[in-house]
Order: C-alpha cells, then sequence, then structure tokens
C-alpha cells in the first residue's frame, strides 16, 4: 500500500468516527424529547397499573416498555436521519477546526497530497453532557419512581379486616366483665348483647354510618345510664344499713324511720331497675329485715355490706362507667351530696367526656374559630349585674353596662336675640348626630372626619 | 480547464513575495494593506482606497505601476472633470482632403488609472467609469474602443472635507473588488519613514515584473481550485448578508450582490496563489471578505443611530456562519479550534 493511499485510508477512517458521533448526537439530540415524554406517560402508567391491577406482573410492561423504547429509537433516528453527515462533510468539519486551509478537500480531490495524520485530533466539537446526560438520567429518575415508589394496590385496603367501633368494644368488654363477677341479673346483659350483636349483623360498611353511630351511642348512653343508677341505689342500700348496724340503738325513732326509708327506697329501686343486681344478692336484700339487724351475726352482714361494695365497685370500673374516680380501696366516693349532684345529669357528664371524639354528645353547630379568629368583646364600661324586686320580669344574667364619659355640652351663647339678626351660624344635619348619638360615637365620628 | 499544479504555484509564489517585498520599500508598515492590494490586482480588481492625506496612497500605486512596469495614468478627480476629459473626445481632423471625427483615447486608456480623490467628480463623471470598470471598454458617439489589458483602477478617496464631494454611487462601489482602509503608521514606522525619506523625493523603486508575467500570474489565478465546500461557505456567507437571513443581519438594509460572491471567490483564490497553495480555502475567504464586504452592504438607520460600522457587521457574520454547512446537535458543543 502506499503513503498516499496510507494517509487517504487513516483520514478516512477518521471522518467515519467524526460522521458517527456526529450522527449519534443528532440520534441522541432526537431521542431526548420522545424519551422524556415517554417515560412522563410510563411512569404515570405503571403507578395506575400497580394501583389499580390486583395481580400486577412486570412481563408485559417490560415488553411494552421495550417495544415503546425501541420504537421512539426508529422514530428519532428517522427525524435524525436529514442531519446525519458522511464521512466527507466530516473530513471538512475536520479541515475546518483544525485550520488545514481546505487540504483536506483538495486531497480528496486529488490536487494534493493528503497530509500527515496529526497525534491530536480535533473535530471541533465535544459532548454537552449535561444536555446529553438530563434526559436519559430523569426518564431513569422517572421510571424508577414509579417502579420503587409505595403504591398500595386499592384491592388490598378491602381485604383489610374492617375494625368494629370503639363503643361496640367497650359494651362487650362490660357484658364479660359483668357475667364473670355475676354483678347484674344475666336477662340484662343478654338484652344488650343482643342488641349489640344486632349492630354487628349489619353490613361493614354500615357500621359507621350515622345511624349507626347514633344507635351505639344511645345504647352506651343507656347502658351507663343504668350502670350509674345500679352503683349509686347500692351504695345508698350500703350505707343506709351501715347507719342502721351501727346507730340502731343510738338514734331517735324518727332518725330510725329516714334510715328504714333510704334503704327500703333503695331497694325499691334496685328492684324496678332495668339493671338489676344479681338474684343473690338481690334476694339476701329482700329476706332482710332492718328493724331486726341486731338479731344477724355481725360477719354475715358485713358479708351482705362486702358483697354490696363489690357490685358496686364492679359497676364503678365498668367501660361504661367512663373510668369514675375511685378511693384508695377501690371505692368510689362515698360524698351522697355528690351523687345527689350527679343525678340526672348523664348527659352532661357524657358531653364532658365525649368532648372531640364525635359522638352525639359531640355538641351542636360548627367548632369556635372554624370562621376565623373569635373576635375579643370589646367591654369599655363597667358591667354591673342588675337587681330586681319583680323576679317574673327579669331574666337571670341581665347586666348593665356603666361607661364613664363625659357630654359634649353644646356651648353656643343663647340669649335674646334682636329680630332679624342672625347670631349663631346654621349647624345644619351636624345636629343629628350631635344629639342624638353617645358621646364616644361623637368622638368617634370627629376624629373620622377631622 | 485544469487546475494548477503545485510547481507553478510555487514559481507563482516566489514572483508575488518579489513584489509584495518591492513594495514594502515604498510603503513601511502597511504589510497587510500590500497584501490585500496585490490579492486585488491578481483577481484582475479595482481597488478603492480610503485614508486620510498624506498616509501613501498615491504612493502606493505609482511604485506599484514602476515595480510592474505597467504603463500608468493619473486622473485627478475634480467637479468640473467631464466624462469626456477621461475616456476621451472624437476630434476633427482632417485626412485624405475629408475632414471627419478621430477618436483622441483619454486617460483611461492604461493598463494602471490612478482616480485620485474619485469622490471630488460630478457623478456623471463618476458614471463613466462603470463601463469602463466593468467591460474593460469604452463607448463614445456610437463606437466602443477597448481599453488594454491588464486594466485596474485604483482609487482613492478622502473620507474627511466631504464639502463639495459626490458620494459614489452603489452600483459603482460594487465594481470595486476591494475597499481598502488605510489606517495610520504608528511610532515606529513613522520614525523609519523619517530616517530613509526626504519631502518631495519619491523613493527608488526597480521594476521587478514585467507586464506579461503579471498576465501570466492572472491567468494562473484562475486555474486555482476553489473547493465545493468553500463556494458553499461563499454563498452561504453572501445570502448571510441579506436581512431576514441571518442574526447578524438584522440590521442590514441591502446585503451583498452576486457579484460580491464572485470577487470573493476571485480574491479567495488570489489569496490562495500568494500563500503557494493550489487550492482556495476558507482562511483565504474569511480573510478578504471584509475587503470585499464592506462597501457592498447598506446598514439601516438603527445600526447608524447605534453607530455600528460595516466592519463590526461583517465581523458578527463571520463568526456566525460556519465553515461546513451542517450545523451541530445541542448535545455536542464547539470546542476550542487547534
Amino acid at each position: 500500500m502506499s503513503k498516499k493511499d496510507s494517509g487517504d485510508n487513516q483520514w478516512r477512517k477518521l471522518a467515519s468516527k467524526v460522521s458517527s458521533k456526529i450522527n449519534l448526537a443528532w440520534w441522541l439530540d432526537k431521542l431526548s424529547t420522545p424519551l422524556l415524554i415517554a417515560a412522563l406517560a410510563g411512569a404515570c402508567l405503571i403507578l395506575i397499573a400497580r394501583r389499580e391491577l390486583t395481580d400486577f406482573s412486570w412481563f408485559y410492561p417490560s415488553i411494552i416498555g421495550s417495544i415503546i423504547f425501541i420504537s421512539i429509537g426508529l422514530h428519532s433516528w428517522w427525524r435524525a436521519k436529514g442531519h446525519f453527515e458522511s464521512p466527507d462533510q466530516a473530513l471538512v468539519r475536520m479541515e475546518a477546526s483544525m485550520k488545514m486551509c481546505n487540504k483536506l478537500s483538495a486531497a480528496r480531490q486529488g490536487l494534493t497530497p493528503w497530509p500527515a495524520v496529526p497525534e491530536v485530533l480535533n473535530d471541533g466539537t465535544r459532548w454537552h453532557w449535561p444536555r446529553l446526560l438530563s434526559p436519559p438520567v430523569a426518564a431513569l429518575i422517572l421510571l424508577g419512581a414509579s417502579i420503587l415508589l409505595p403504591v398500595s394496590n386499592r384491592s388490598d385496603a378491602g381485604d383489610l379486616p374492617l375494625d368494629e367501633p370503639q363503643a361496640w368494644k367497650d359494651l362487650t368488654s362490660d357484658i364479660e366483665a359483668l357475667t364473670r363477677e355475676e354483678t347484674v341479673e344475666q336477662d340484662y346483659l343478654e338484652e344488650l348483647e343482643e342488641r349489640i350483636n344486632q349492630l354487628r349483623e349489619q353490613s361493614p360498611n354500615q357500621w359507621y354510618s350515622h345511624s349507626s353511630i347514633e344507635a351505639t351511642d344511645a345504647l352506651r348512653e343507656m347502658h351507663q345510664g343504668e350502670l350509674d343508677k345500679l352503683e349509686r341505689n347500692l351504695r345508698r342500700a350500703e350505707q343506709a344499713l351501715d347507719s342502721l348496724q351501727e346507730n340502731s340503738g343510738e338514734v331517735s325513732d324518727y332518725a330510725r324511720e329516714r334510715m328504714l326509708d333510704a334503704f327500703n327506697e333503695a331497694l325499691g329501686q334496685l328492684e324496678q331497675g332495668k339493671m338489676k343486681p344479681n338474684s343473690e344478692l338481690l334476694e339476701k336484700l329482700r329476706s332482710l329485715d332492718p328493724e331486726n339487724l341486731s338479731q344477724l351475726e355481725p360477719q354475715q352482714l358485713e358479708q351482705l355490706r362486702e358483697s354490696m361494695r363489690q357490685s358496686a365497685k364492679n359497676c364503678a370500673q365498668c367501660q361504661g362507667g367512663n373510668g369514675k374516680s375511685l378511693s384508695q380501696d377501690g371505692e368510689a366516693s362515698p360524698n351522697s351530696l355528690d351523687d345527689l349532684l350527679n343525678e340526672g345529669s348523664d348527659i352532661s357528664q357524657l358531653q364532658e367526656s365525649e368532648g372531640g371524639k364525635g359522638g352525639i354528645g359531640r355538641g351542636p353547630g360548627s367548632a369556635p374559630g372554624l370562621l376565623g379568629q373569635v373576635s375579643q368583646e370589646v367591654n369599655s364600661g363597667t358591667l354591673e349585674g342588675l337587681e330586681s324586686g319583680d323576679l317574673s320580669k327579669s331574666l337571670p344574667g341581665d347586666l348593665l353596662e356603666l361607661e364613664d364619659s363625659r357630654h359634649n355640652v353644646d356651648k353656643t351663647q343663647v340669649g335674646l336675640r334682636a329680630g332679624g339678626n342672625v347670631d349663631n351660624e346654621s349647624e345644619g344635619g351636624s345636629r343629628v348626630w350631635r344629639e342624638s348619638l353617645l358621646p364616644s360615637e361623637k368622638s368617634a365620628l370627629k376624629d373620622f372626619f377631622k | 480547464m485544469d487546475h494548477a499544479s503545485e510547481t507553478e504555484v510555487t514559481d507563482a509564489g516566489k514572483h508575488v513575495r518579489s513584489l509584495s517585498n518591492a513594495l514594502q520599500q515604498v510603503l513601511f508598515g502597511q504589510e497587510e494593506l500590500i497584501q490585500l492590494v496585490l490579492t486585488g490586482i491578481l483577481a484582475r480588481g479595482h481597488i478603492l482606497l480610503e485614508g486620510l492625506p498624506g498616509l501613501g496612497k498615491t504612493e502606493l500605486v505609482k511604485g506599484l505601476s514602476r515595480i510592474l512596469q505597467l504603463e500608468t495614468r493619473r486622473i485627478q478627480f475634480t467637479p468640473d472633470l467631464l466624462p469626456g476629459d477621461i475616456t476621451g473626445n472624437p476630434v476633427l481632423q482632417e485626412k485624405d482632403g475629408k475632414r471627419q471625427f478621430v477618436f483622441q483615447p483619454g486617460p483611461l486608456f492604461t493598463n494602471l488609472v490612478l482616480a485620485d480623490e474619485i469622490n471630488r467628480a460630478s457623478p456623471k463623471t463618476q458614471s463613466a467609469l462603470l463601463e469602463s470598470m466593468q467591460e474593460r471598454r469604452v463607448t463614445v458617439l456610437g463606437e466602443t474602443h477597448q481599453l488594454p489589458s491588464p486594466f485596474f483602477v485604483l482609487a482613492t478617496q478622502n473620507p474627511i472635507e466631504l464639502e463639495g464631494t459626490y458620494p459614489l454611487p452603489e452600483a459603482q462601489l460594487d465594481r470595486f473588488l476591494f475597499k481598502l482602509e488605510i489606517t495610520r503608521n504608528d511610532v515606529d514606522t513613522l520614525e523609519r519613514i523619517v530616517t530613509d525619506r526626504d519631502l518631495g523625493s519619491e523613493p527608488e523603486v526597480n521594476p521587478i515584473m514585467e507586464a506579461t508575467t503579471l498576465i501570466d500570474l492572472l491567468a494562473l489565478v484562475r486555474r486555482i481550485y476553489l473547493p465545493d465546500v468553500v463556494a458553499n461557505y461563499i454563498a452561504r456567507l453572501v445570502d448571510a448578508t441579506h436581512p431576514g437571513q441571518s442574526d447578524s443581519a438584522g440590521k442590514i438594509k441591502f446585503g451583498a450582490s452576486p457579484r460580491a460572491a464572485l470577487s470573493l471567490a476571485a480574491a479567495a483564490k488570489a489569496r490562495a496563489l500568494m500563500n503557494e497553495r493550489t487550492h482556495a480555502s476558507f482562511e483565504d475567504v474569511k480573510f478578504i471578505a471584509p475587503s470585499v464586504l464592506r462597501h457592498r452592504i447598506i446598514l439601516d438607520y438603527n445600526a447608524r443611530v447605534e453607530g455600528l460600522t460595516s466592519n463590526e457587521i461583517i465581523s458578527l457574520l463571520l463568526e456566525e456562519i460556519p465553515f461546513q454547512a451542517g450545523k451541530n446537535p445541542r448535545t455536542l458543543q464547539q470546542s476550542a479550534p487547534s
């Protein structure tokens, strides 16, 4: 091979390399935008598929993705083809960048010999790495994120067992506790359980419906009321029994009569209540003669009182009792005044205990501050309570606001005037607000129009 | 047409080098100007020299005429100069008993015309040069007279003292191959001028080349190979001077003519010969482009208001238009040329 031929071949090989580089750059340039769009669409589709399809497999998405990628590549190649450079054009690019005075073009024409190949070749271009790498990296990140992001399948959520309302669990727990301790009559517990089961039997989708929650709340409220009532009556009966036992010989007949009445009343309410104590305790109390307590063995009486205390304690410890405060020995406070005050205030207790839990006692209307900050009431004057001798014409809480301020007195001199003369200029409409507004309002208006 | 061979080009290069060296004895410190003037001569072009008085314009032309042993005439253009004064007039003569008009050739009938201060002549007289510059002939009273070959017009004009002058029309400017701007000399050159020259005495220049040799060189220039890619570059460059064809042409009102493309090609070939190459190149075009294009593009009002000159626009054009026809993809960026 002659020297000329070898130079020719070397330059042509180099030109082929350069033209390949330029053509590859064009292909990558045309590929970047469709690749990004396809990656974005693919990522969205993968996320949707992972979310919606129960048996999602990577096999078909991989095949479809590969086909799409190949199609995009071919389309981009077809678009870039118009810009492709031949090796001869690459020769021109090289001779221009290396300032060879078109020696390669002349040599290609056969006018001059091929010049020696330089050690360092420069085709006038270099890779624009940020521009080159950004689209594929972004596409990889998009696809990777769609694959790796934790997305739970929509059907998975349906498979999870729905947790029943807490109130049902509390009531069931109460039923179990009361059955175990044999505190109350079994009929009541069976009825309560039947009602809970009725609620459970409805579709799980309806467990948290408004009507179901209302029914549950009503059931719990009723149960709580019965528990409180039973506990209170047991304590009254136990206290009355205790007083009768200790003070049988020291109190007057009147006081003794009152104690007997209190015991009998408590016993009557125990018998009439929906939730009755267990039949054994109730039978003992019925058979007890309060007037002949001294005939009983103190141990028997103490055992009876202990069983009553235990029953009251069991009632207080039930979930339906909402954690009523217990004394150190596990007994509720024996303050009868508190009991009386609390009597009939079951609902208020429920409201207080369930504030913010979304129960039926959550209260009407919107939450405070829903529409913005609650404005401060401006009480510029002094508030004083009103006392009235006639209570039929007053309402409790009537208030009078007193304000300490000075009146603006019109100091215009008024006296005898000669006819036809005008001493004072008319004040026009200002009279209206001067004479009908409060001093503070007048000063505010003055400040405004100043 | 066969292309010039390496040997021919090398021999021609020696001649041109000797010409250049001789001219540098006439005009100190103006190597680039001398190169461009010789390029223009070899490309058979007419040259317009613009510069302040006393920079050596006339001296350069006179030196060139002596070196080349060409017949030279100088025409001092003035406002009262008539076309007939330069082309020649028919004179009534009696010959063989008959009285007839005989054409008396004017100063244009020479090889090298020095048109001094050409912008002082009236447009009528200036236009009398049009036919002679383009077609190298003169027509008077219906009779056409061929001018001698080679024929060059080297005109000078003064950029100051514009009162009472007539700017050259675009058509006539287009006929000049180059418009060369002569700049002032630096201190070293001035010192050399002061040392080597006396006021009023012309430098002694020996003839270097016969007219026939020059004609051979002119013929050889035509045989210099112009690669297709260079021709394509010239075409793209001239096209880019037109408004809307390139970013740099945004402030150009009228672009260069096809004659400008021909001039670029001819001048590129001439420069290739001067550099002892058998083919023209991108670099040749880039070198001579400002001299060829600066008087052929007309800037719009905005460019004039902003103080832009033709030279600045041409520099932008040369930066914008790449040598190779294809543009680069965005995934590649321009690297520094080696």
